[in-house]
């Protein structure tokens, strides 16, 4: 990739805000009461489950939709009602949505020719941003004799540039294959922080989200779930939801039974307890009914030995399914009340692997553990297949 | 095959300088008669019988003893032009009649819009040698179609002694017609004029000359018929010549009228049978017309304003003529439908409904005192018709008076098909005007 | 040696395209070439109007004479067709436009309502427009009332009736190709253009109608070659002085039994629909043209 553009930053990054912003297709909620605000210079996620709100959300920013209620304000001007070419946003569409009667060149000079830039700053700037996305010299070529990831690039030229205040990209990956997935997402995050606009990015790929995000949000069913960073929004789940969804969670019913220097004691089934760092419970529990959760590779997993010490959450098991995936292995244990909980543990050589069906001893630090509301709604596999 | 068979059937040897006109385009004469000899051996080829129907009948085709040779079948298959025979109800009286009298059932069609077009539907039959599906067509004397049948051998000629009727009651306008001498192949069905009409409420001085078609008073507002032959035939009138004694030069005299009145902008269209519309729709005011339709619309009380103009320069006489097209199936039920309408009480009731020119003189007495079925075929006519029978029987365009039968005009007889192809090569032009 | 099956397999391959062609290819041959060969070898021959017998006399004459003599015609017919489907483009482009992106759920309502007045036969259609137009009917008696028209105005037997004639009848003929460009048009290239600042003025201009060119040009073909070879509105709606090339064809066949003659034009008017058809291919490839046929 070229150096010309690295200098330059592009564009004067705008933060954006919405509030209470409700859409409704025919009495059908696709995004219930949103508020979210996005910093300016920002790389923000918008990460959900297929039929969200994702998309809408987006092309409600963008100017496509207009919302039901609610408003929205780009760089502190209100353009709920505006319509798209009357805002300083560029979207990168799902489907690149090339002009398919245009060379590429056309495509990318498009927005610049409707703001009148001069014919000589059109030229330079096509060059440009056609050197930045690493396709020079395809000015001339037809857009549909182009490969999936070459019109990629091209509609992210063609949105950027503009030098839009805020880039909206939906999904831009999707159809691309794993590698040149990988690749775009590096060439994008670079692009970002050379121009230091602000992105909102759409996509239901929550590995995606994680590596590229500043920040992100879970959106369930037209709701936002969680919200932060994505080590926050990783570590500390903030509903069952985000728990399941972000990763692989082992997830055990309790209920809450004591509180002391900082750390609340729950109660499993059977008897076993756990317990919880205070700051890390739910704020809002209407009873005692909460689950706790610890992520399988924050777990380390012991054969059973009476003289075993462990520090933190303790809880004892039998090895029911044990993979081995090279990097490590994967045991599926059942604890003594009747759970199934998921350890992973890296091969670093240690120790020696516990077998199928051997008693094992699962043990974690305290400040790993964390505790949701139960949903109220039953998460489907649907819900989670992304 | 025996190629011969045909040629001395015909009565007549066909003179080879027709034939060879018929099979000729508008080509140079040196192109032409490097063509007649192909065309010759072709046009045989084409009118020659089919070898099986030229067998079975041992006997030459519409000999007498051919004739005796023929048994009925009890049904006869009768192609005409619509709207031209009684009608009482969905159903023809007279052909009724004969059915219930001879026990022949008619299967009556009313197929022929046009010359041109019927005989192109039935000349592949013909040229095929088989069955057209008609023991009966209609065909009228001032198109070329008529004579190629005849002159092609495509009709059988009708048995003369079983013409008693027509002997008997045939007038002397249609009786052994130029066309037809000794009416060997055809009976006239009905005749006509082609003449003027016009509306007497936008007409106030129609005159008596044909000039009124010329007016440009009616710039825009003359109907002119699309048949070349009519319109031709017209136009010689307008210039003073007698159609069937014109030659090649006063055709080109009538044409260059008939483009003056059209570069006039006195023409509104060159109407085919729809003229008769838009003269009731008042598109047009004034028109060239077929007579018997003037009299059918003014039977309609809204219509009353057309008026027919037989012109001092005459007008045009035409006749329908029925006739045997080679290989029917039952010429002795068509020869036996045909002799019966010219049973004087037939004929009233035919013309009581047409209107056109009746060929049978004596069915005026039985308008005016019917003597046997017909009286209650035409009271029971009455109410549909509108008027009473004497109003047809008066008529001098149904039974033409002396005057009017000395004013009416002959067609020009065709001798080769390259005077058509001259007649139409200076006509046609001026209907399809670009 | 596996040579030998994999070259039968190999052939086997190669001629499989062929074979499946082959009910199509004789379709195409016993219902369309074979027709149009005949046609034109009726121009190279002698054909007698009384007999109907033709013989071939290999005369190249008739092709120029008839044209030349039906010249006047062949550019009536070539400037009615022409402004007719003008009209037709003009007429339907909105209505297309607005079936296509503001039909909702009821497009197939309103394309039905399109095309109800063509379940009819086109000459009764014909001779509605007849009577609609006539001097006496509901048009011009208004106007004539209304003194928006001298009272000696007439539309019948001028060549603007048979434009609007030409015009109604072949309507469907423009509507469907250019509802069919407009209706395919990705809605999301349009999302696009807005995003890229293109108002709503701009994008009809800068991407609809690019978009839509090769409908444009189909409906133009599809109305502009059977209007040109029409014969039933001058009949019905014309005058003295506009007869089609139609008319004229079908004269010579069926009134002058001129058939060399006949073929002759047609074989012209075939000539010009396919340079029509070829010029499409041209300039917007031979694939788009099956979308719309
Ligand atoms: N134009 C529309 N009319 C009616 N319903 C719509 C419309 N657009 C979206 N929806 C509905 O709104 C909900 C949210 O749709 P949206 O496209 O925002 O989902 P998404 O999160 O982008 O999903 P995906 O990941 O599958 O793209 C869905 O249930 C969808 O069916
Ligand atoms: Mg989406």
């Amino acid at each position: 990739m070229s150096d010309q553009g690295t200098s330059a930053k592009l564009a004067d990054a705008v933060n954006v805000s919405l509030t209470n912003v409700t859409k409704s297709f025919d009495g059908m909620v696709a995004v219930d009461e949103l508020n979210l605000d996005i910093n300016e210079g920002e790389f923000f996620s918008l990460l959900g489950p297929s039929g969200c709100g994702k998309t809408t959300t987006l092309r409600m920013i963008g100017g496509f939709e207009e919302p039901t209620s609610g408003s929205i304000v780009l760089g502190g001007r209100d353009v709920t009602y505006t319509a798209p070419y009357h805002r300083d946003v560029n979207t990168v569409f799902q489907s690149y949505a090339l002009f398919p009667h245009l060379d590429v060149y056309e495509n990318v000079a498009f927005g610049l020719r409707r703001k009148k830039v001069g014919k000589s700053e059109v030229r330079t700037k096509v060059g440009n941003i056609l050197e930045i996305v690493d396709l020079p010299g395809y000015e001339k070529r037809k857009v549909n004799q182009l490969s999936g990831g070459q019109q990629q690039r091209i509609a992210l030229a063609r949105a950027l540039v503009n030098e839009p205040a805020l880039l909206l990209l939906d999904e831009p990956m999707s159809a691309l294959d794993a590698k040149l997935r990988h690749q775009m997402q590096i060439e994008l995050k670079s692009i970002q922080s050379r121009v230091g606009i602000t992105f909102l990015y759409v996509t239901h790929d929550q590995e995606e989200a994680m590596t590229m995000s500043d920040r992100l949000v879970v959106m369930r069913q037209g709701r936002i779930e969680g919200i932060g960073s994505p080590q926050d929004v990783y570590d500390n789940p903030s509903t069952e939801f985000v728990a399941t969804f972000l990763g692989a969670s082992n997830l055990l019913a309790g209920k809450v039974a004591g509180q002391s220097a900082g750390v609340t004691t729950i109660t499993l089934g059977v008897g076993s307890t756990l317990d919880v760092p205070t700051s890390r419970l739910p704020t809002s529990l209407s009873g005692p009914d909460v689950k706790v959760g610890v992520r399988p590779e924050k777990i380390r997993i012991h054969v059973y030995d009476e003289n075993l010490a462990t520090v933190g959450n303790t809880l004892r098991g039998r090895v029911r399914v044990s993979t081995f995936t090279g990097v490590g292995n994967q045991y599926l244990v059942e604890t003594s009340s009747g759970d199934d909980i998921t350890v992973y543990a890296q091969n670093i050589g240690e120790e020696l692997a516990p077998r199928s069906g051997e008693e094992v001893v699962l043990s974690w630090p305290v400040e790993h553990t964390f505790a949701v509301r139960p949903a109220e709604t039953s998460i489907s596999n649907d819900e989670l297949a992304s | 095959m025996e190629p011969l068979d045909n040629q001395q059937n015909q009565p007549d040897a066909i003179d080879p300088a027709l034939w060879r006109g018929m099979t000729q385009r508008r080509f140079t004469r040196r192109q032409t008669l490097s063509l007649s000899g192909v065309g010759l051996a072709s046009l045989i080829l084409a009118a020659c019988g089919s070898p099986s129907a030229s067998k079975s009948s041992a006997k030459v085709v519409g000999s007498s003893s051919w004739w005796q040779a023929q048994k009925l079948n009890h049904v006869v298959n009768f192609a005409n032009w619509p709207y031209y025979i009684d009608l009482l109800s969905g159903k023809h009286p007279t052909l009724e009649h004969f059915t219930s009298t001879t026990g022949i059932k008619v299967n009556y069609f009313e197929v022929i819009q046009d010359n041109a077009s019927f005989y192109q539907k039935i000349r592949p039959s013909l040229a095929a040698g088989q069955y057209t599906g008609y023991d009966i067509v209609v065909m009228t004397n001032n198109n070329p179609q008529l004579g190629y049948l005849i002159e092609l051998g495509w009709l059988i000629p009708l048995d003369q002694s079983m013409m008693t009727n027509y002997d008997k009651y045939a007038g002397p306008l249609i009786k052994s017609p130029t066309w037809d001498p000794g009416n060997k192949y055809t009976m006239a069905w009905q005749s006509g004029w082609t003449a003027v009409g016009y509306n007497n409420q936008q007409v106030k001085d129609p005159g008596t000359s044909i000039e009124i078609l010329f007016d440009k008073k009616y710039a825009g507002k003359v109907g002119m018929l699309s048949d070349p032959f009519e319109l031709g035939s017209i136009g010689l009138l307008a210039v003073g010549v007698e159609p069937a004694a014109s030659t090649e030069s006063d055709w080109a005299k009538a044409a260059k009228k008939l483009k003056q009145q059209k570069s006039d902008g006195i023409v509104a269209a060159y109407y085919d049978q729809s003229y008769i519309q838009h003269l009731k729709n008042g598109d047009i005011t004034v028109s060239m017309c077929y007579s018997g339709d003037i009299f059918q619309a003014d039977l309609n009380n809204k219509y009353k304003d057309l008026t027919l103009l037989l012109p001092e320069e005459g007008a045009m006489l035409w006749t329908d003529n029925m006739c045997i097209p080679k290989y029917s199936q039952n010429p002795l039920d068509a020869m036996t439908l045909m002799d019966y309408f010219y049973d004087p009480e037939v004929q009233s009731v035919v013309e009581y409904y047409n209107d056109y020119i009746c060929p049978v003189p004596a069915a005026k007495q039985q308008l005016l005192n019917p003597t046997g079925w017909n009286k209650a075929a035409l009271a029971s006519m009455n109410s549909s018709v509108g008027l009473p029978t004497a109003v047809t029987a008066d008529s001098t365009i149904v039974f033409p008076s002396p005057e009017r039968i000395k004013a009416s005009k002959s067609y020009y007889n065709f001798k080769s098909q390259a005077e058509i192809d001259a007649w139409n090569n200076m006509f046609l032009p001026i209907i399809q005007g670009a | 040696m596996s040579s030998p099956p994999r070259r039968h397999g190999a052939w086997r391959r190669g001629l499989a395209p062929y074979l499946l062609s082959l009910p199509a290819g004789l379709w195409l041959a016993l219902l369309f070439v074979v027709p149009l060969l005949i046609m034109l070898s009726i121009t190279l021959k002698t054909c007698s109007p009384a007999s109907g017998a033709c013989v071939m006399t290999w005369q190249w004459g008739e092709l120029p004479h008839v044209v030349n003599q039906y010249r006047g015609q062949f550019v009536t017919s070539l400037i009615f067709a022409f402004v007719a489907t003008l009209l037709d483009l003009v007429i339907s482009f909105p209505i297309a436009y607005w079936i296509a992106f503001y039909g909702g759920r009821r497009k197939n309502f309103f394309l039905i309502m399109l095309l109800v007045p063509f379940f009819v036969s086109f000459i009764i259609r014909t001779l509605v427009w007849e009577f609609i137009l006539s001097n006496n009917g509901v048009v011009l008696t208004f106007l004539r009332g209304n003194h928006l028209v001298p009272s000696g105005f007439h539309v019948l037997g001028t060549g603007l009736a048979v434009v609007a004639g030409l015009a109604y009848n072949y309507l469907p003929f423009t509507a469907l190709p250019l509802y069919v460009a407009l209706e395919r048009i990705d809605r999301r290239v349009l999302n696009a253009a807005n995003d890229l600042y293109a108002t709503r003025s701009v994008t009809f201009v800068r991407v609809i109608l690019p978009l839509a060119i090769p409908g444009i040009f189909a409906a133009f073909l599809l109305t502009f070659i059977p209007a040109f070879g029409d014969y039933v509105n001058q009949e019905i709606l014309g005058g003295t002085s506009n007869t089609m090339i139609g008319t004229v064809i079908q004269n010579l066949f069926l009134i002058d039994s001129d058939y060399a003659g006949g073929a002759s034009l047609s074989a012209v008017l075939l000539v010009i629909s396919l340079l029509g058809i070829w010029l499409y291919a041209r300039l917007l490839g031979s694939r788009t043209i099956e979308d719309y046929l």
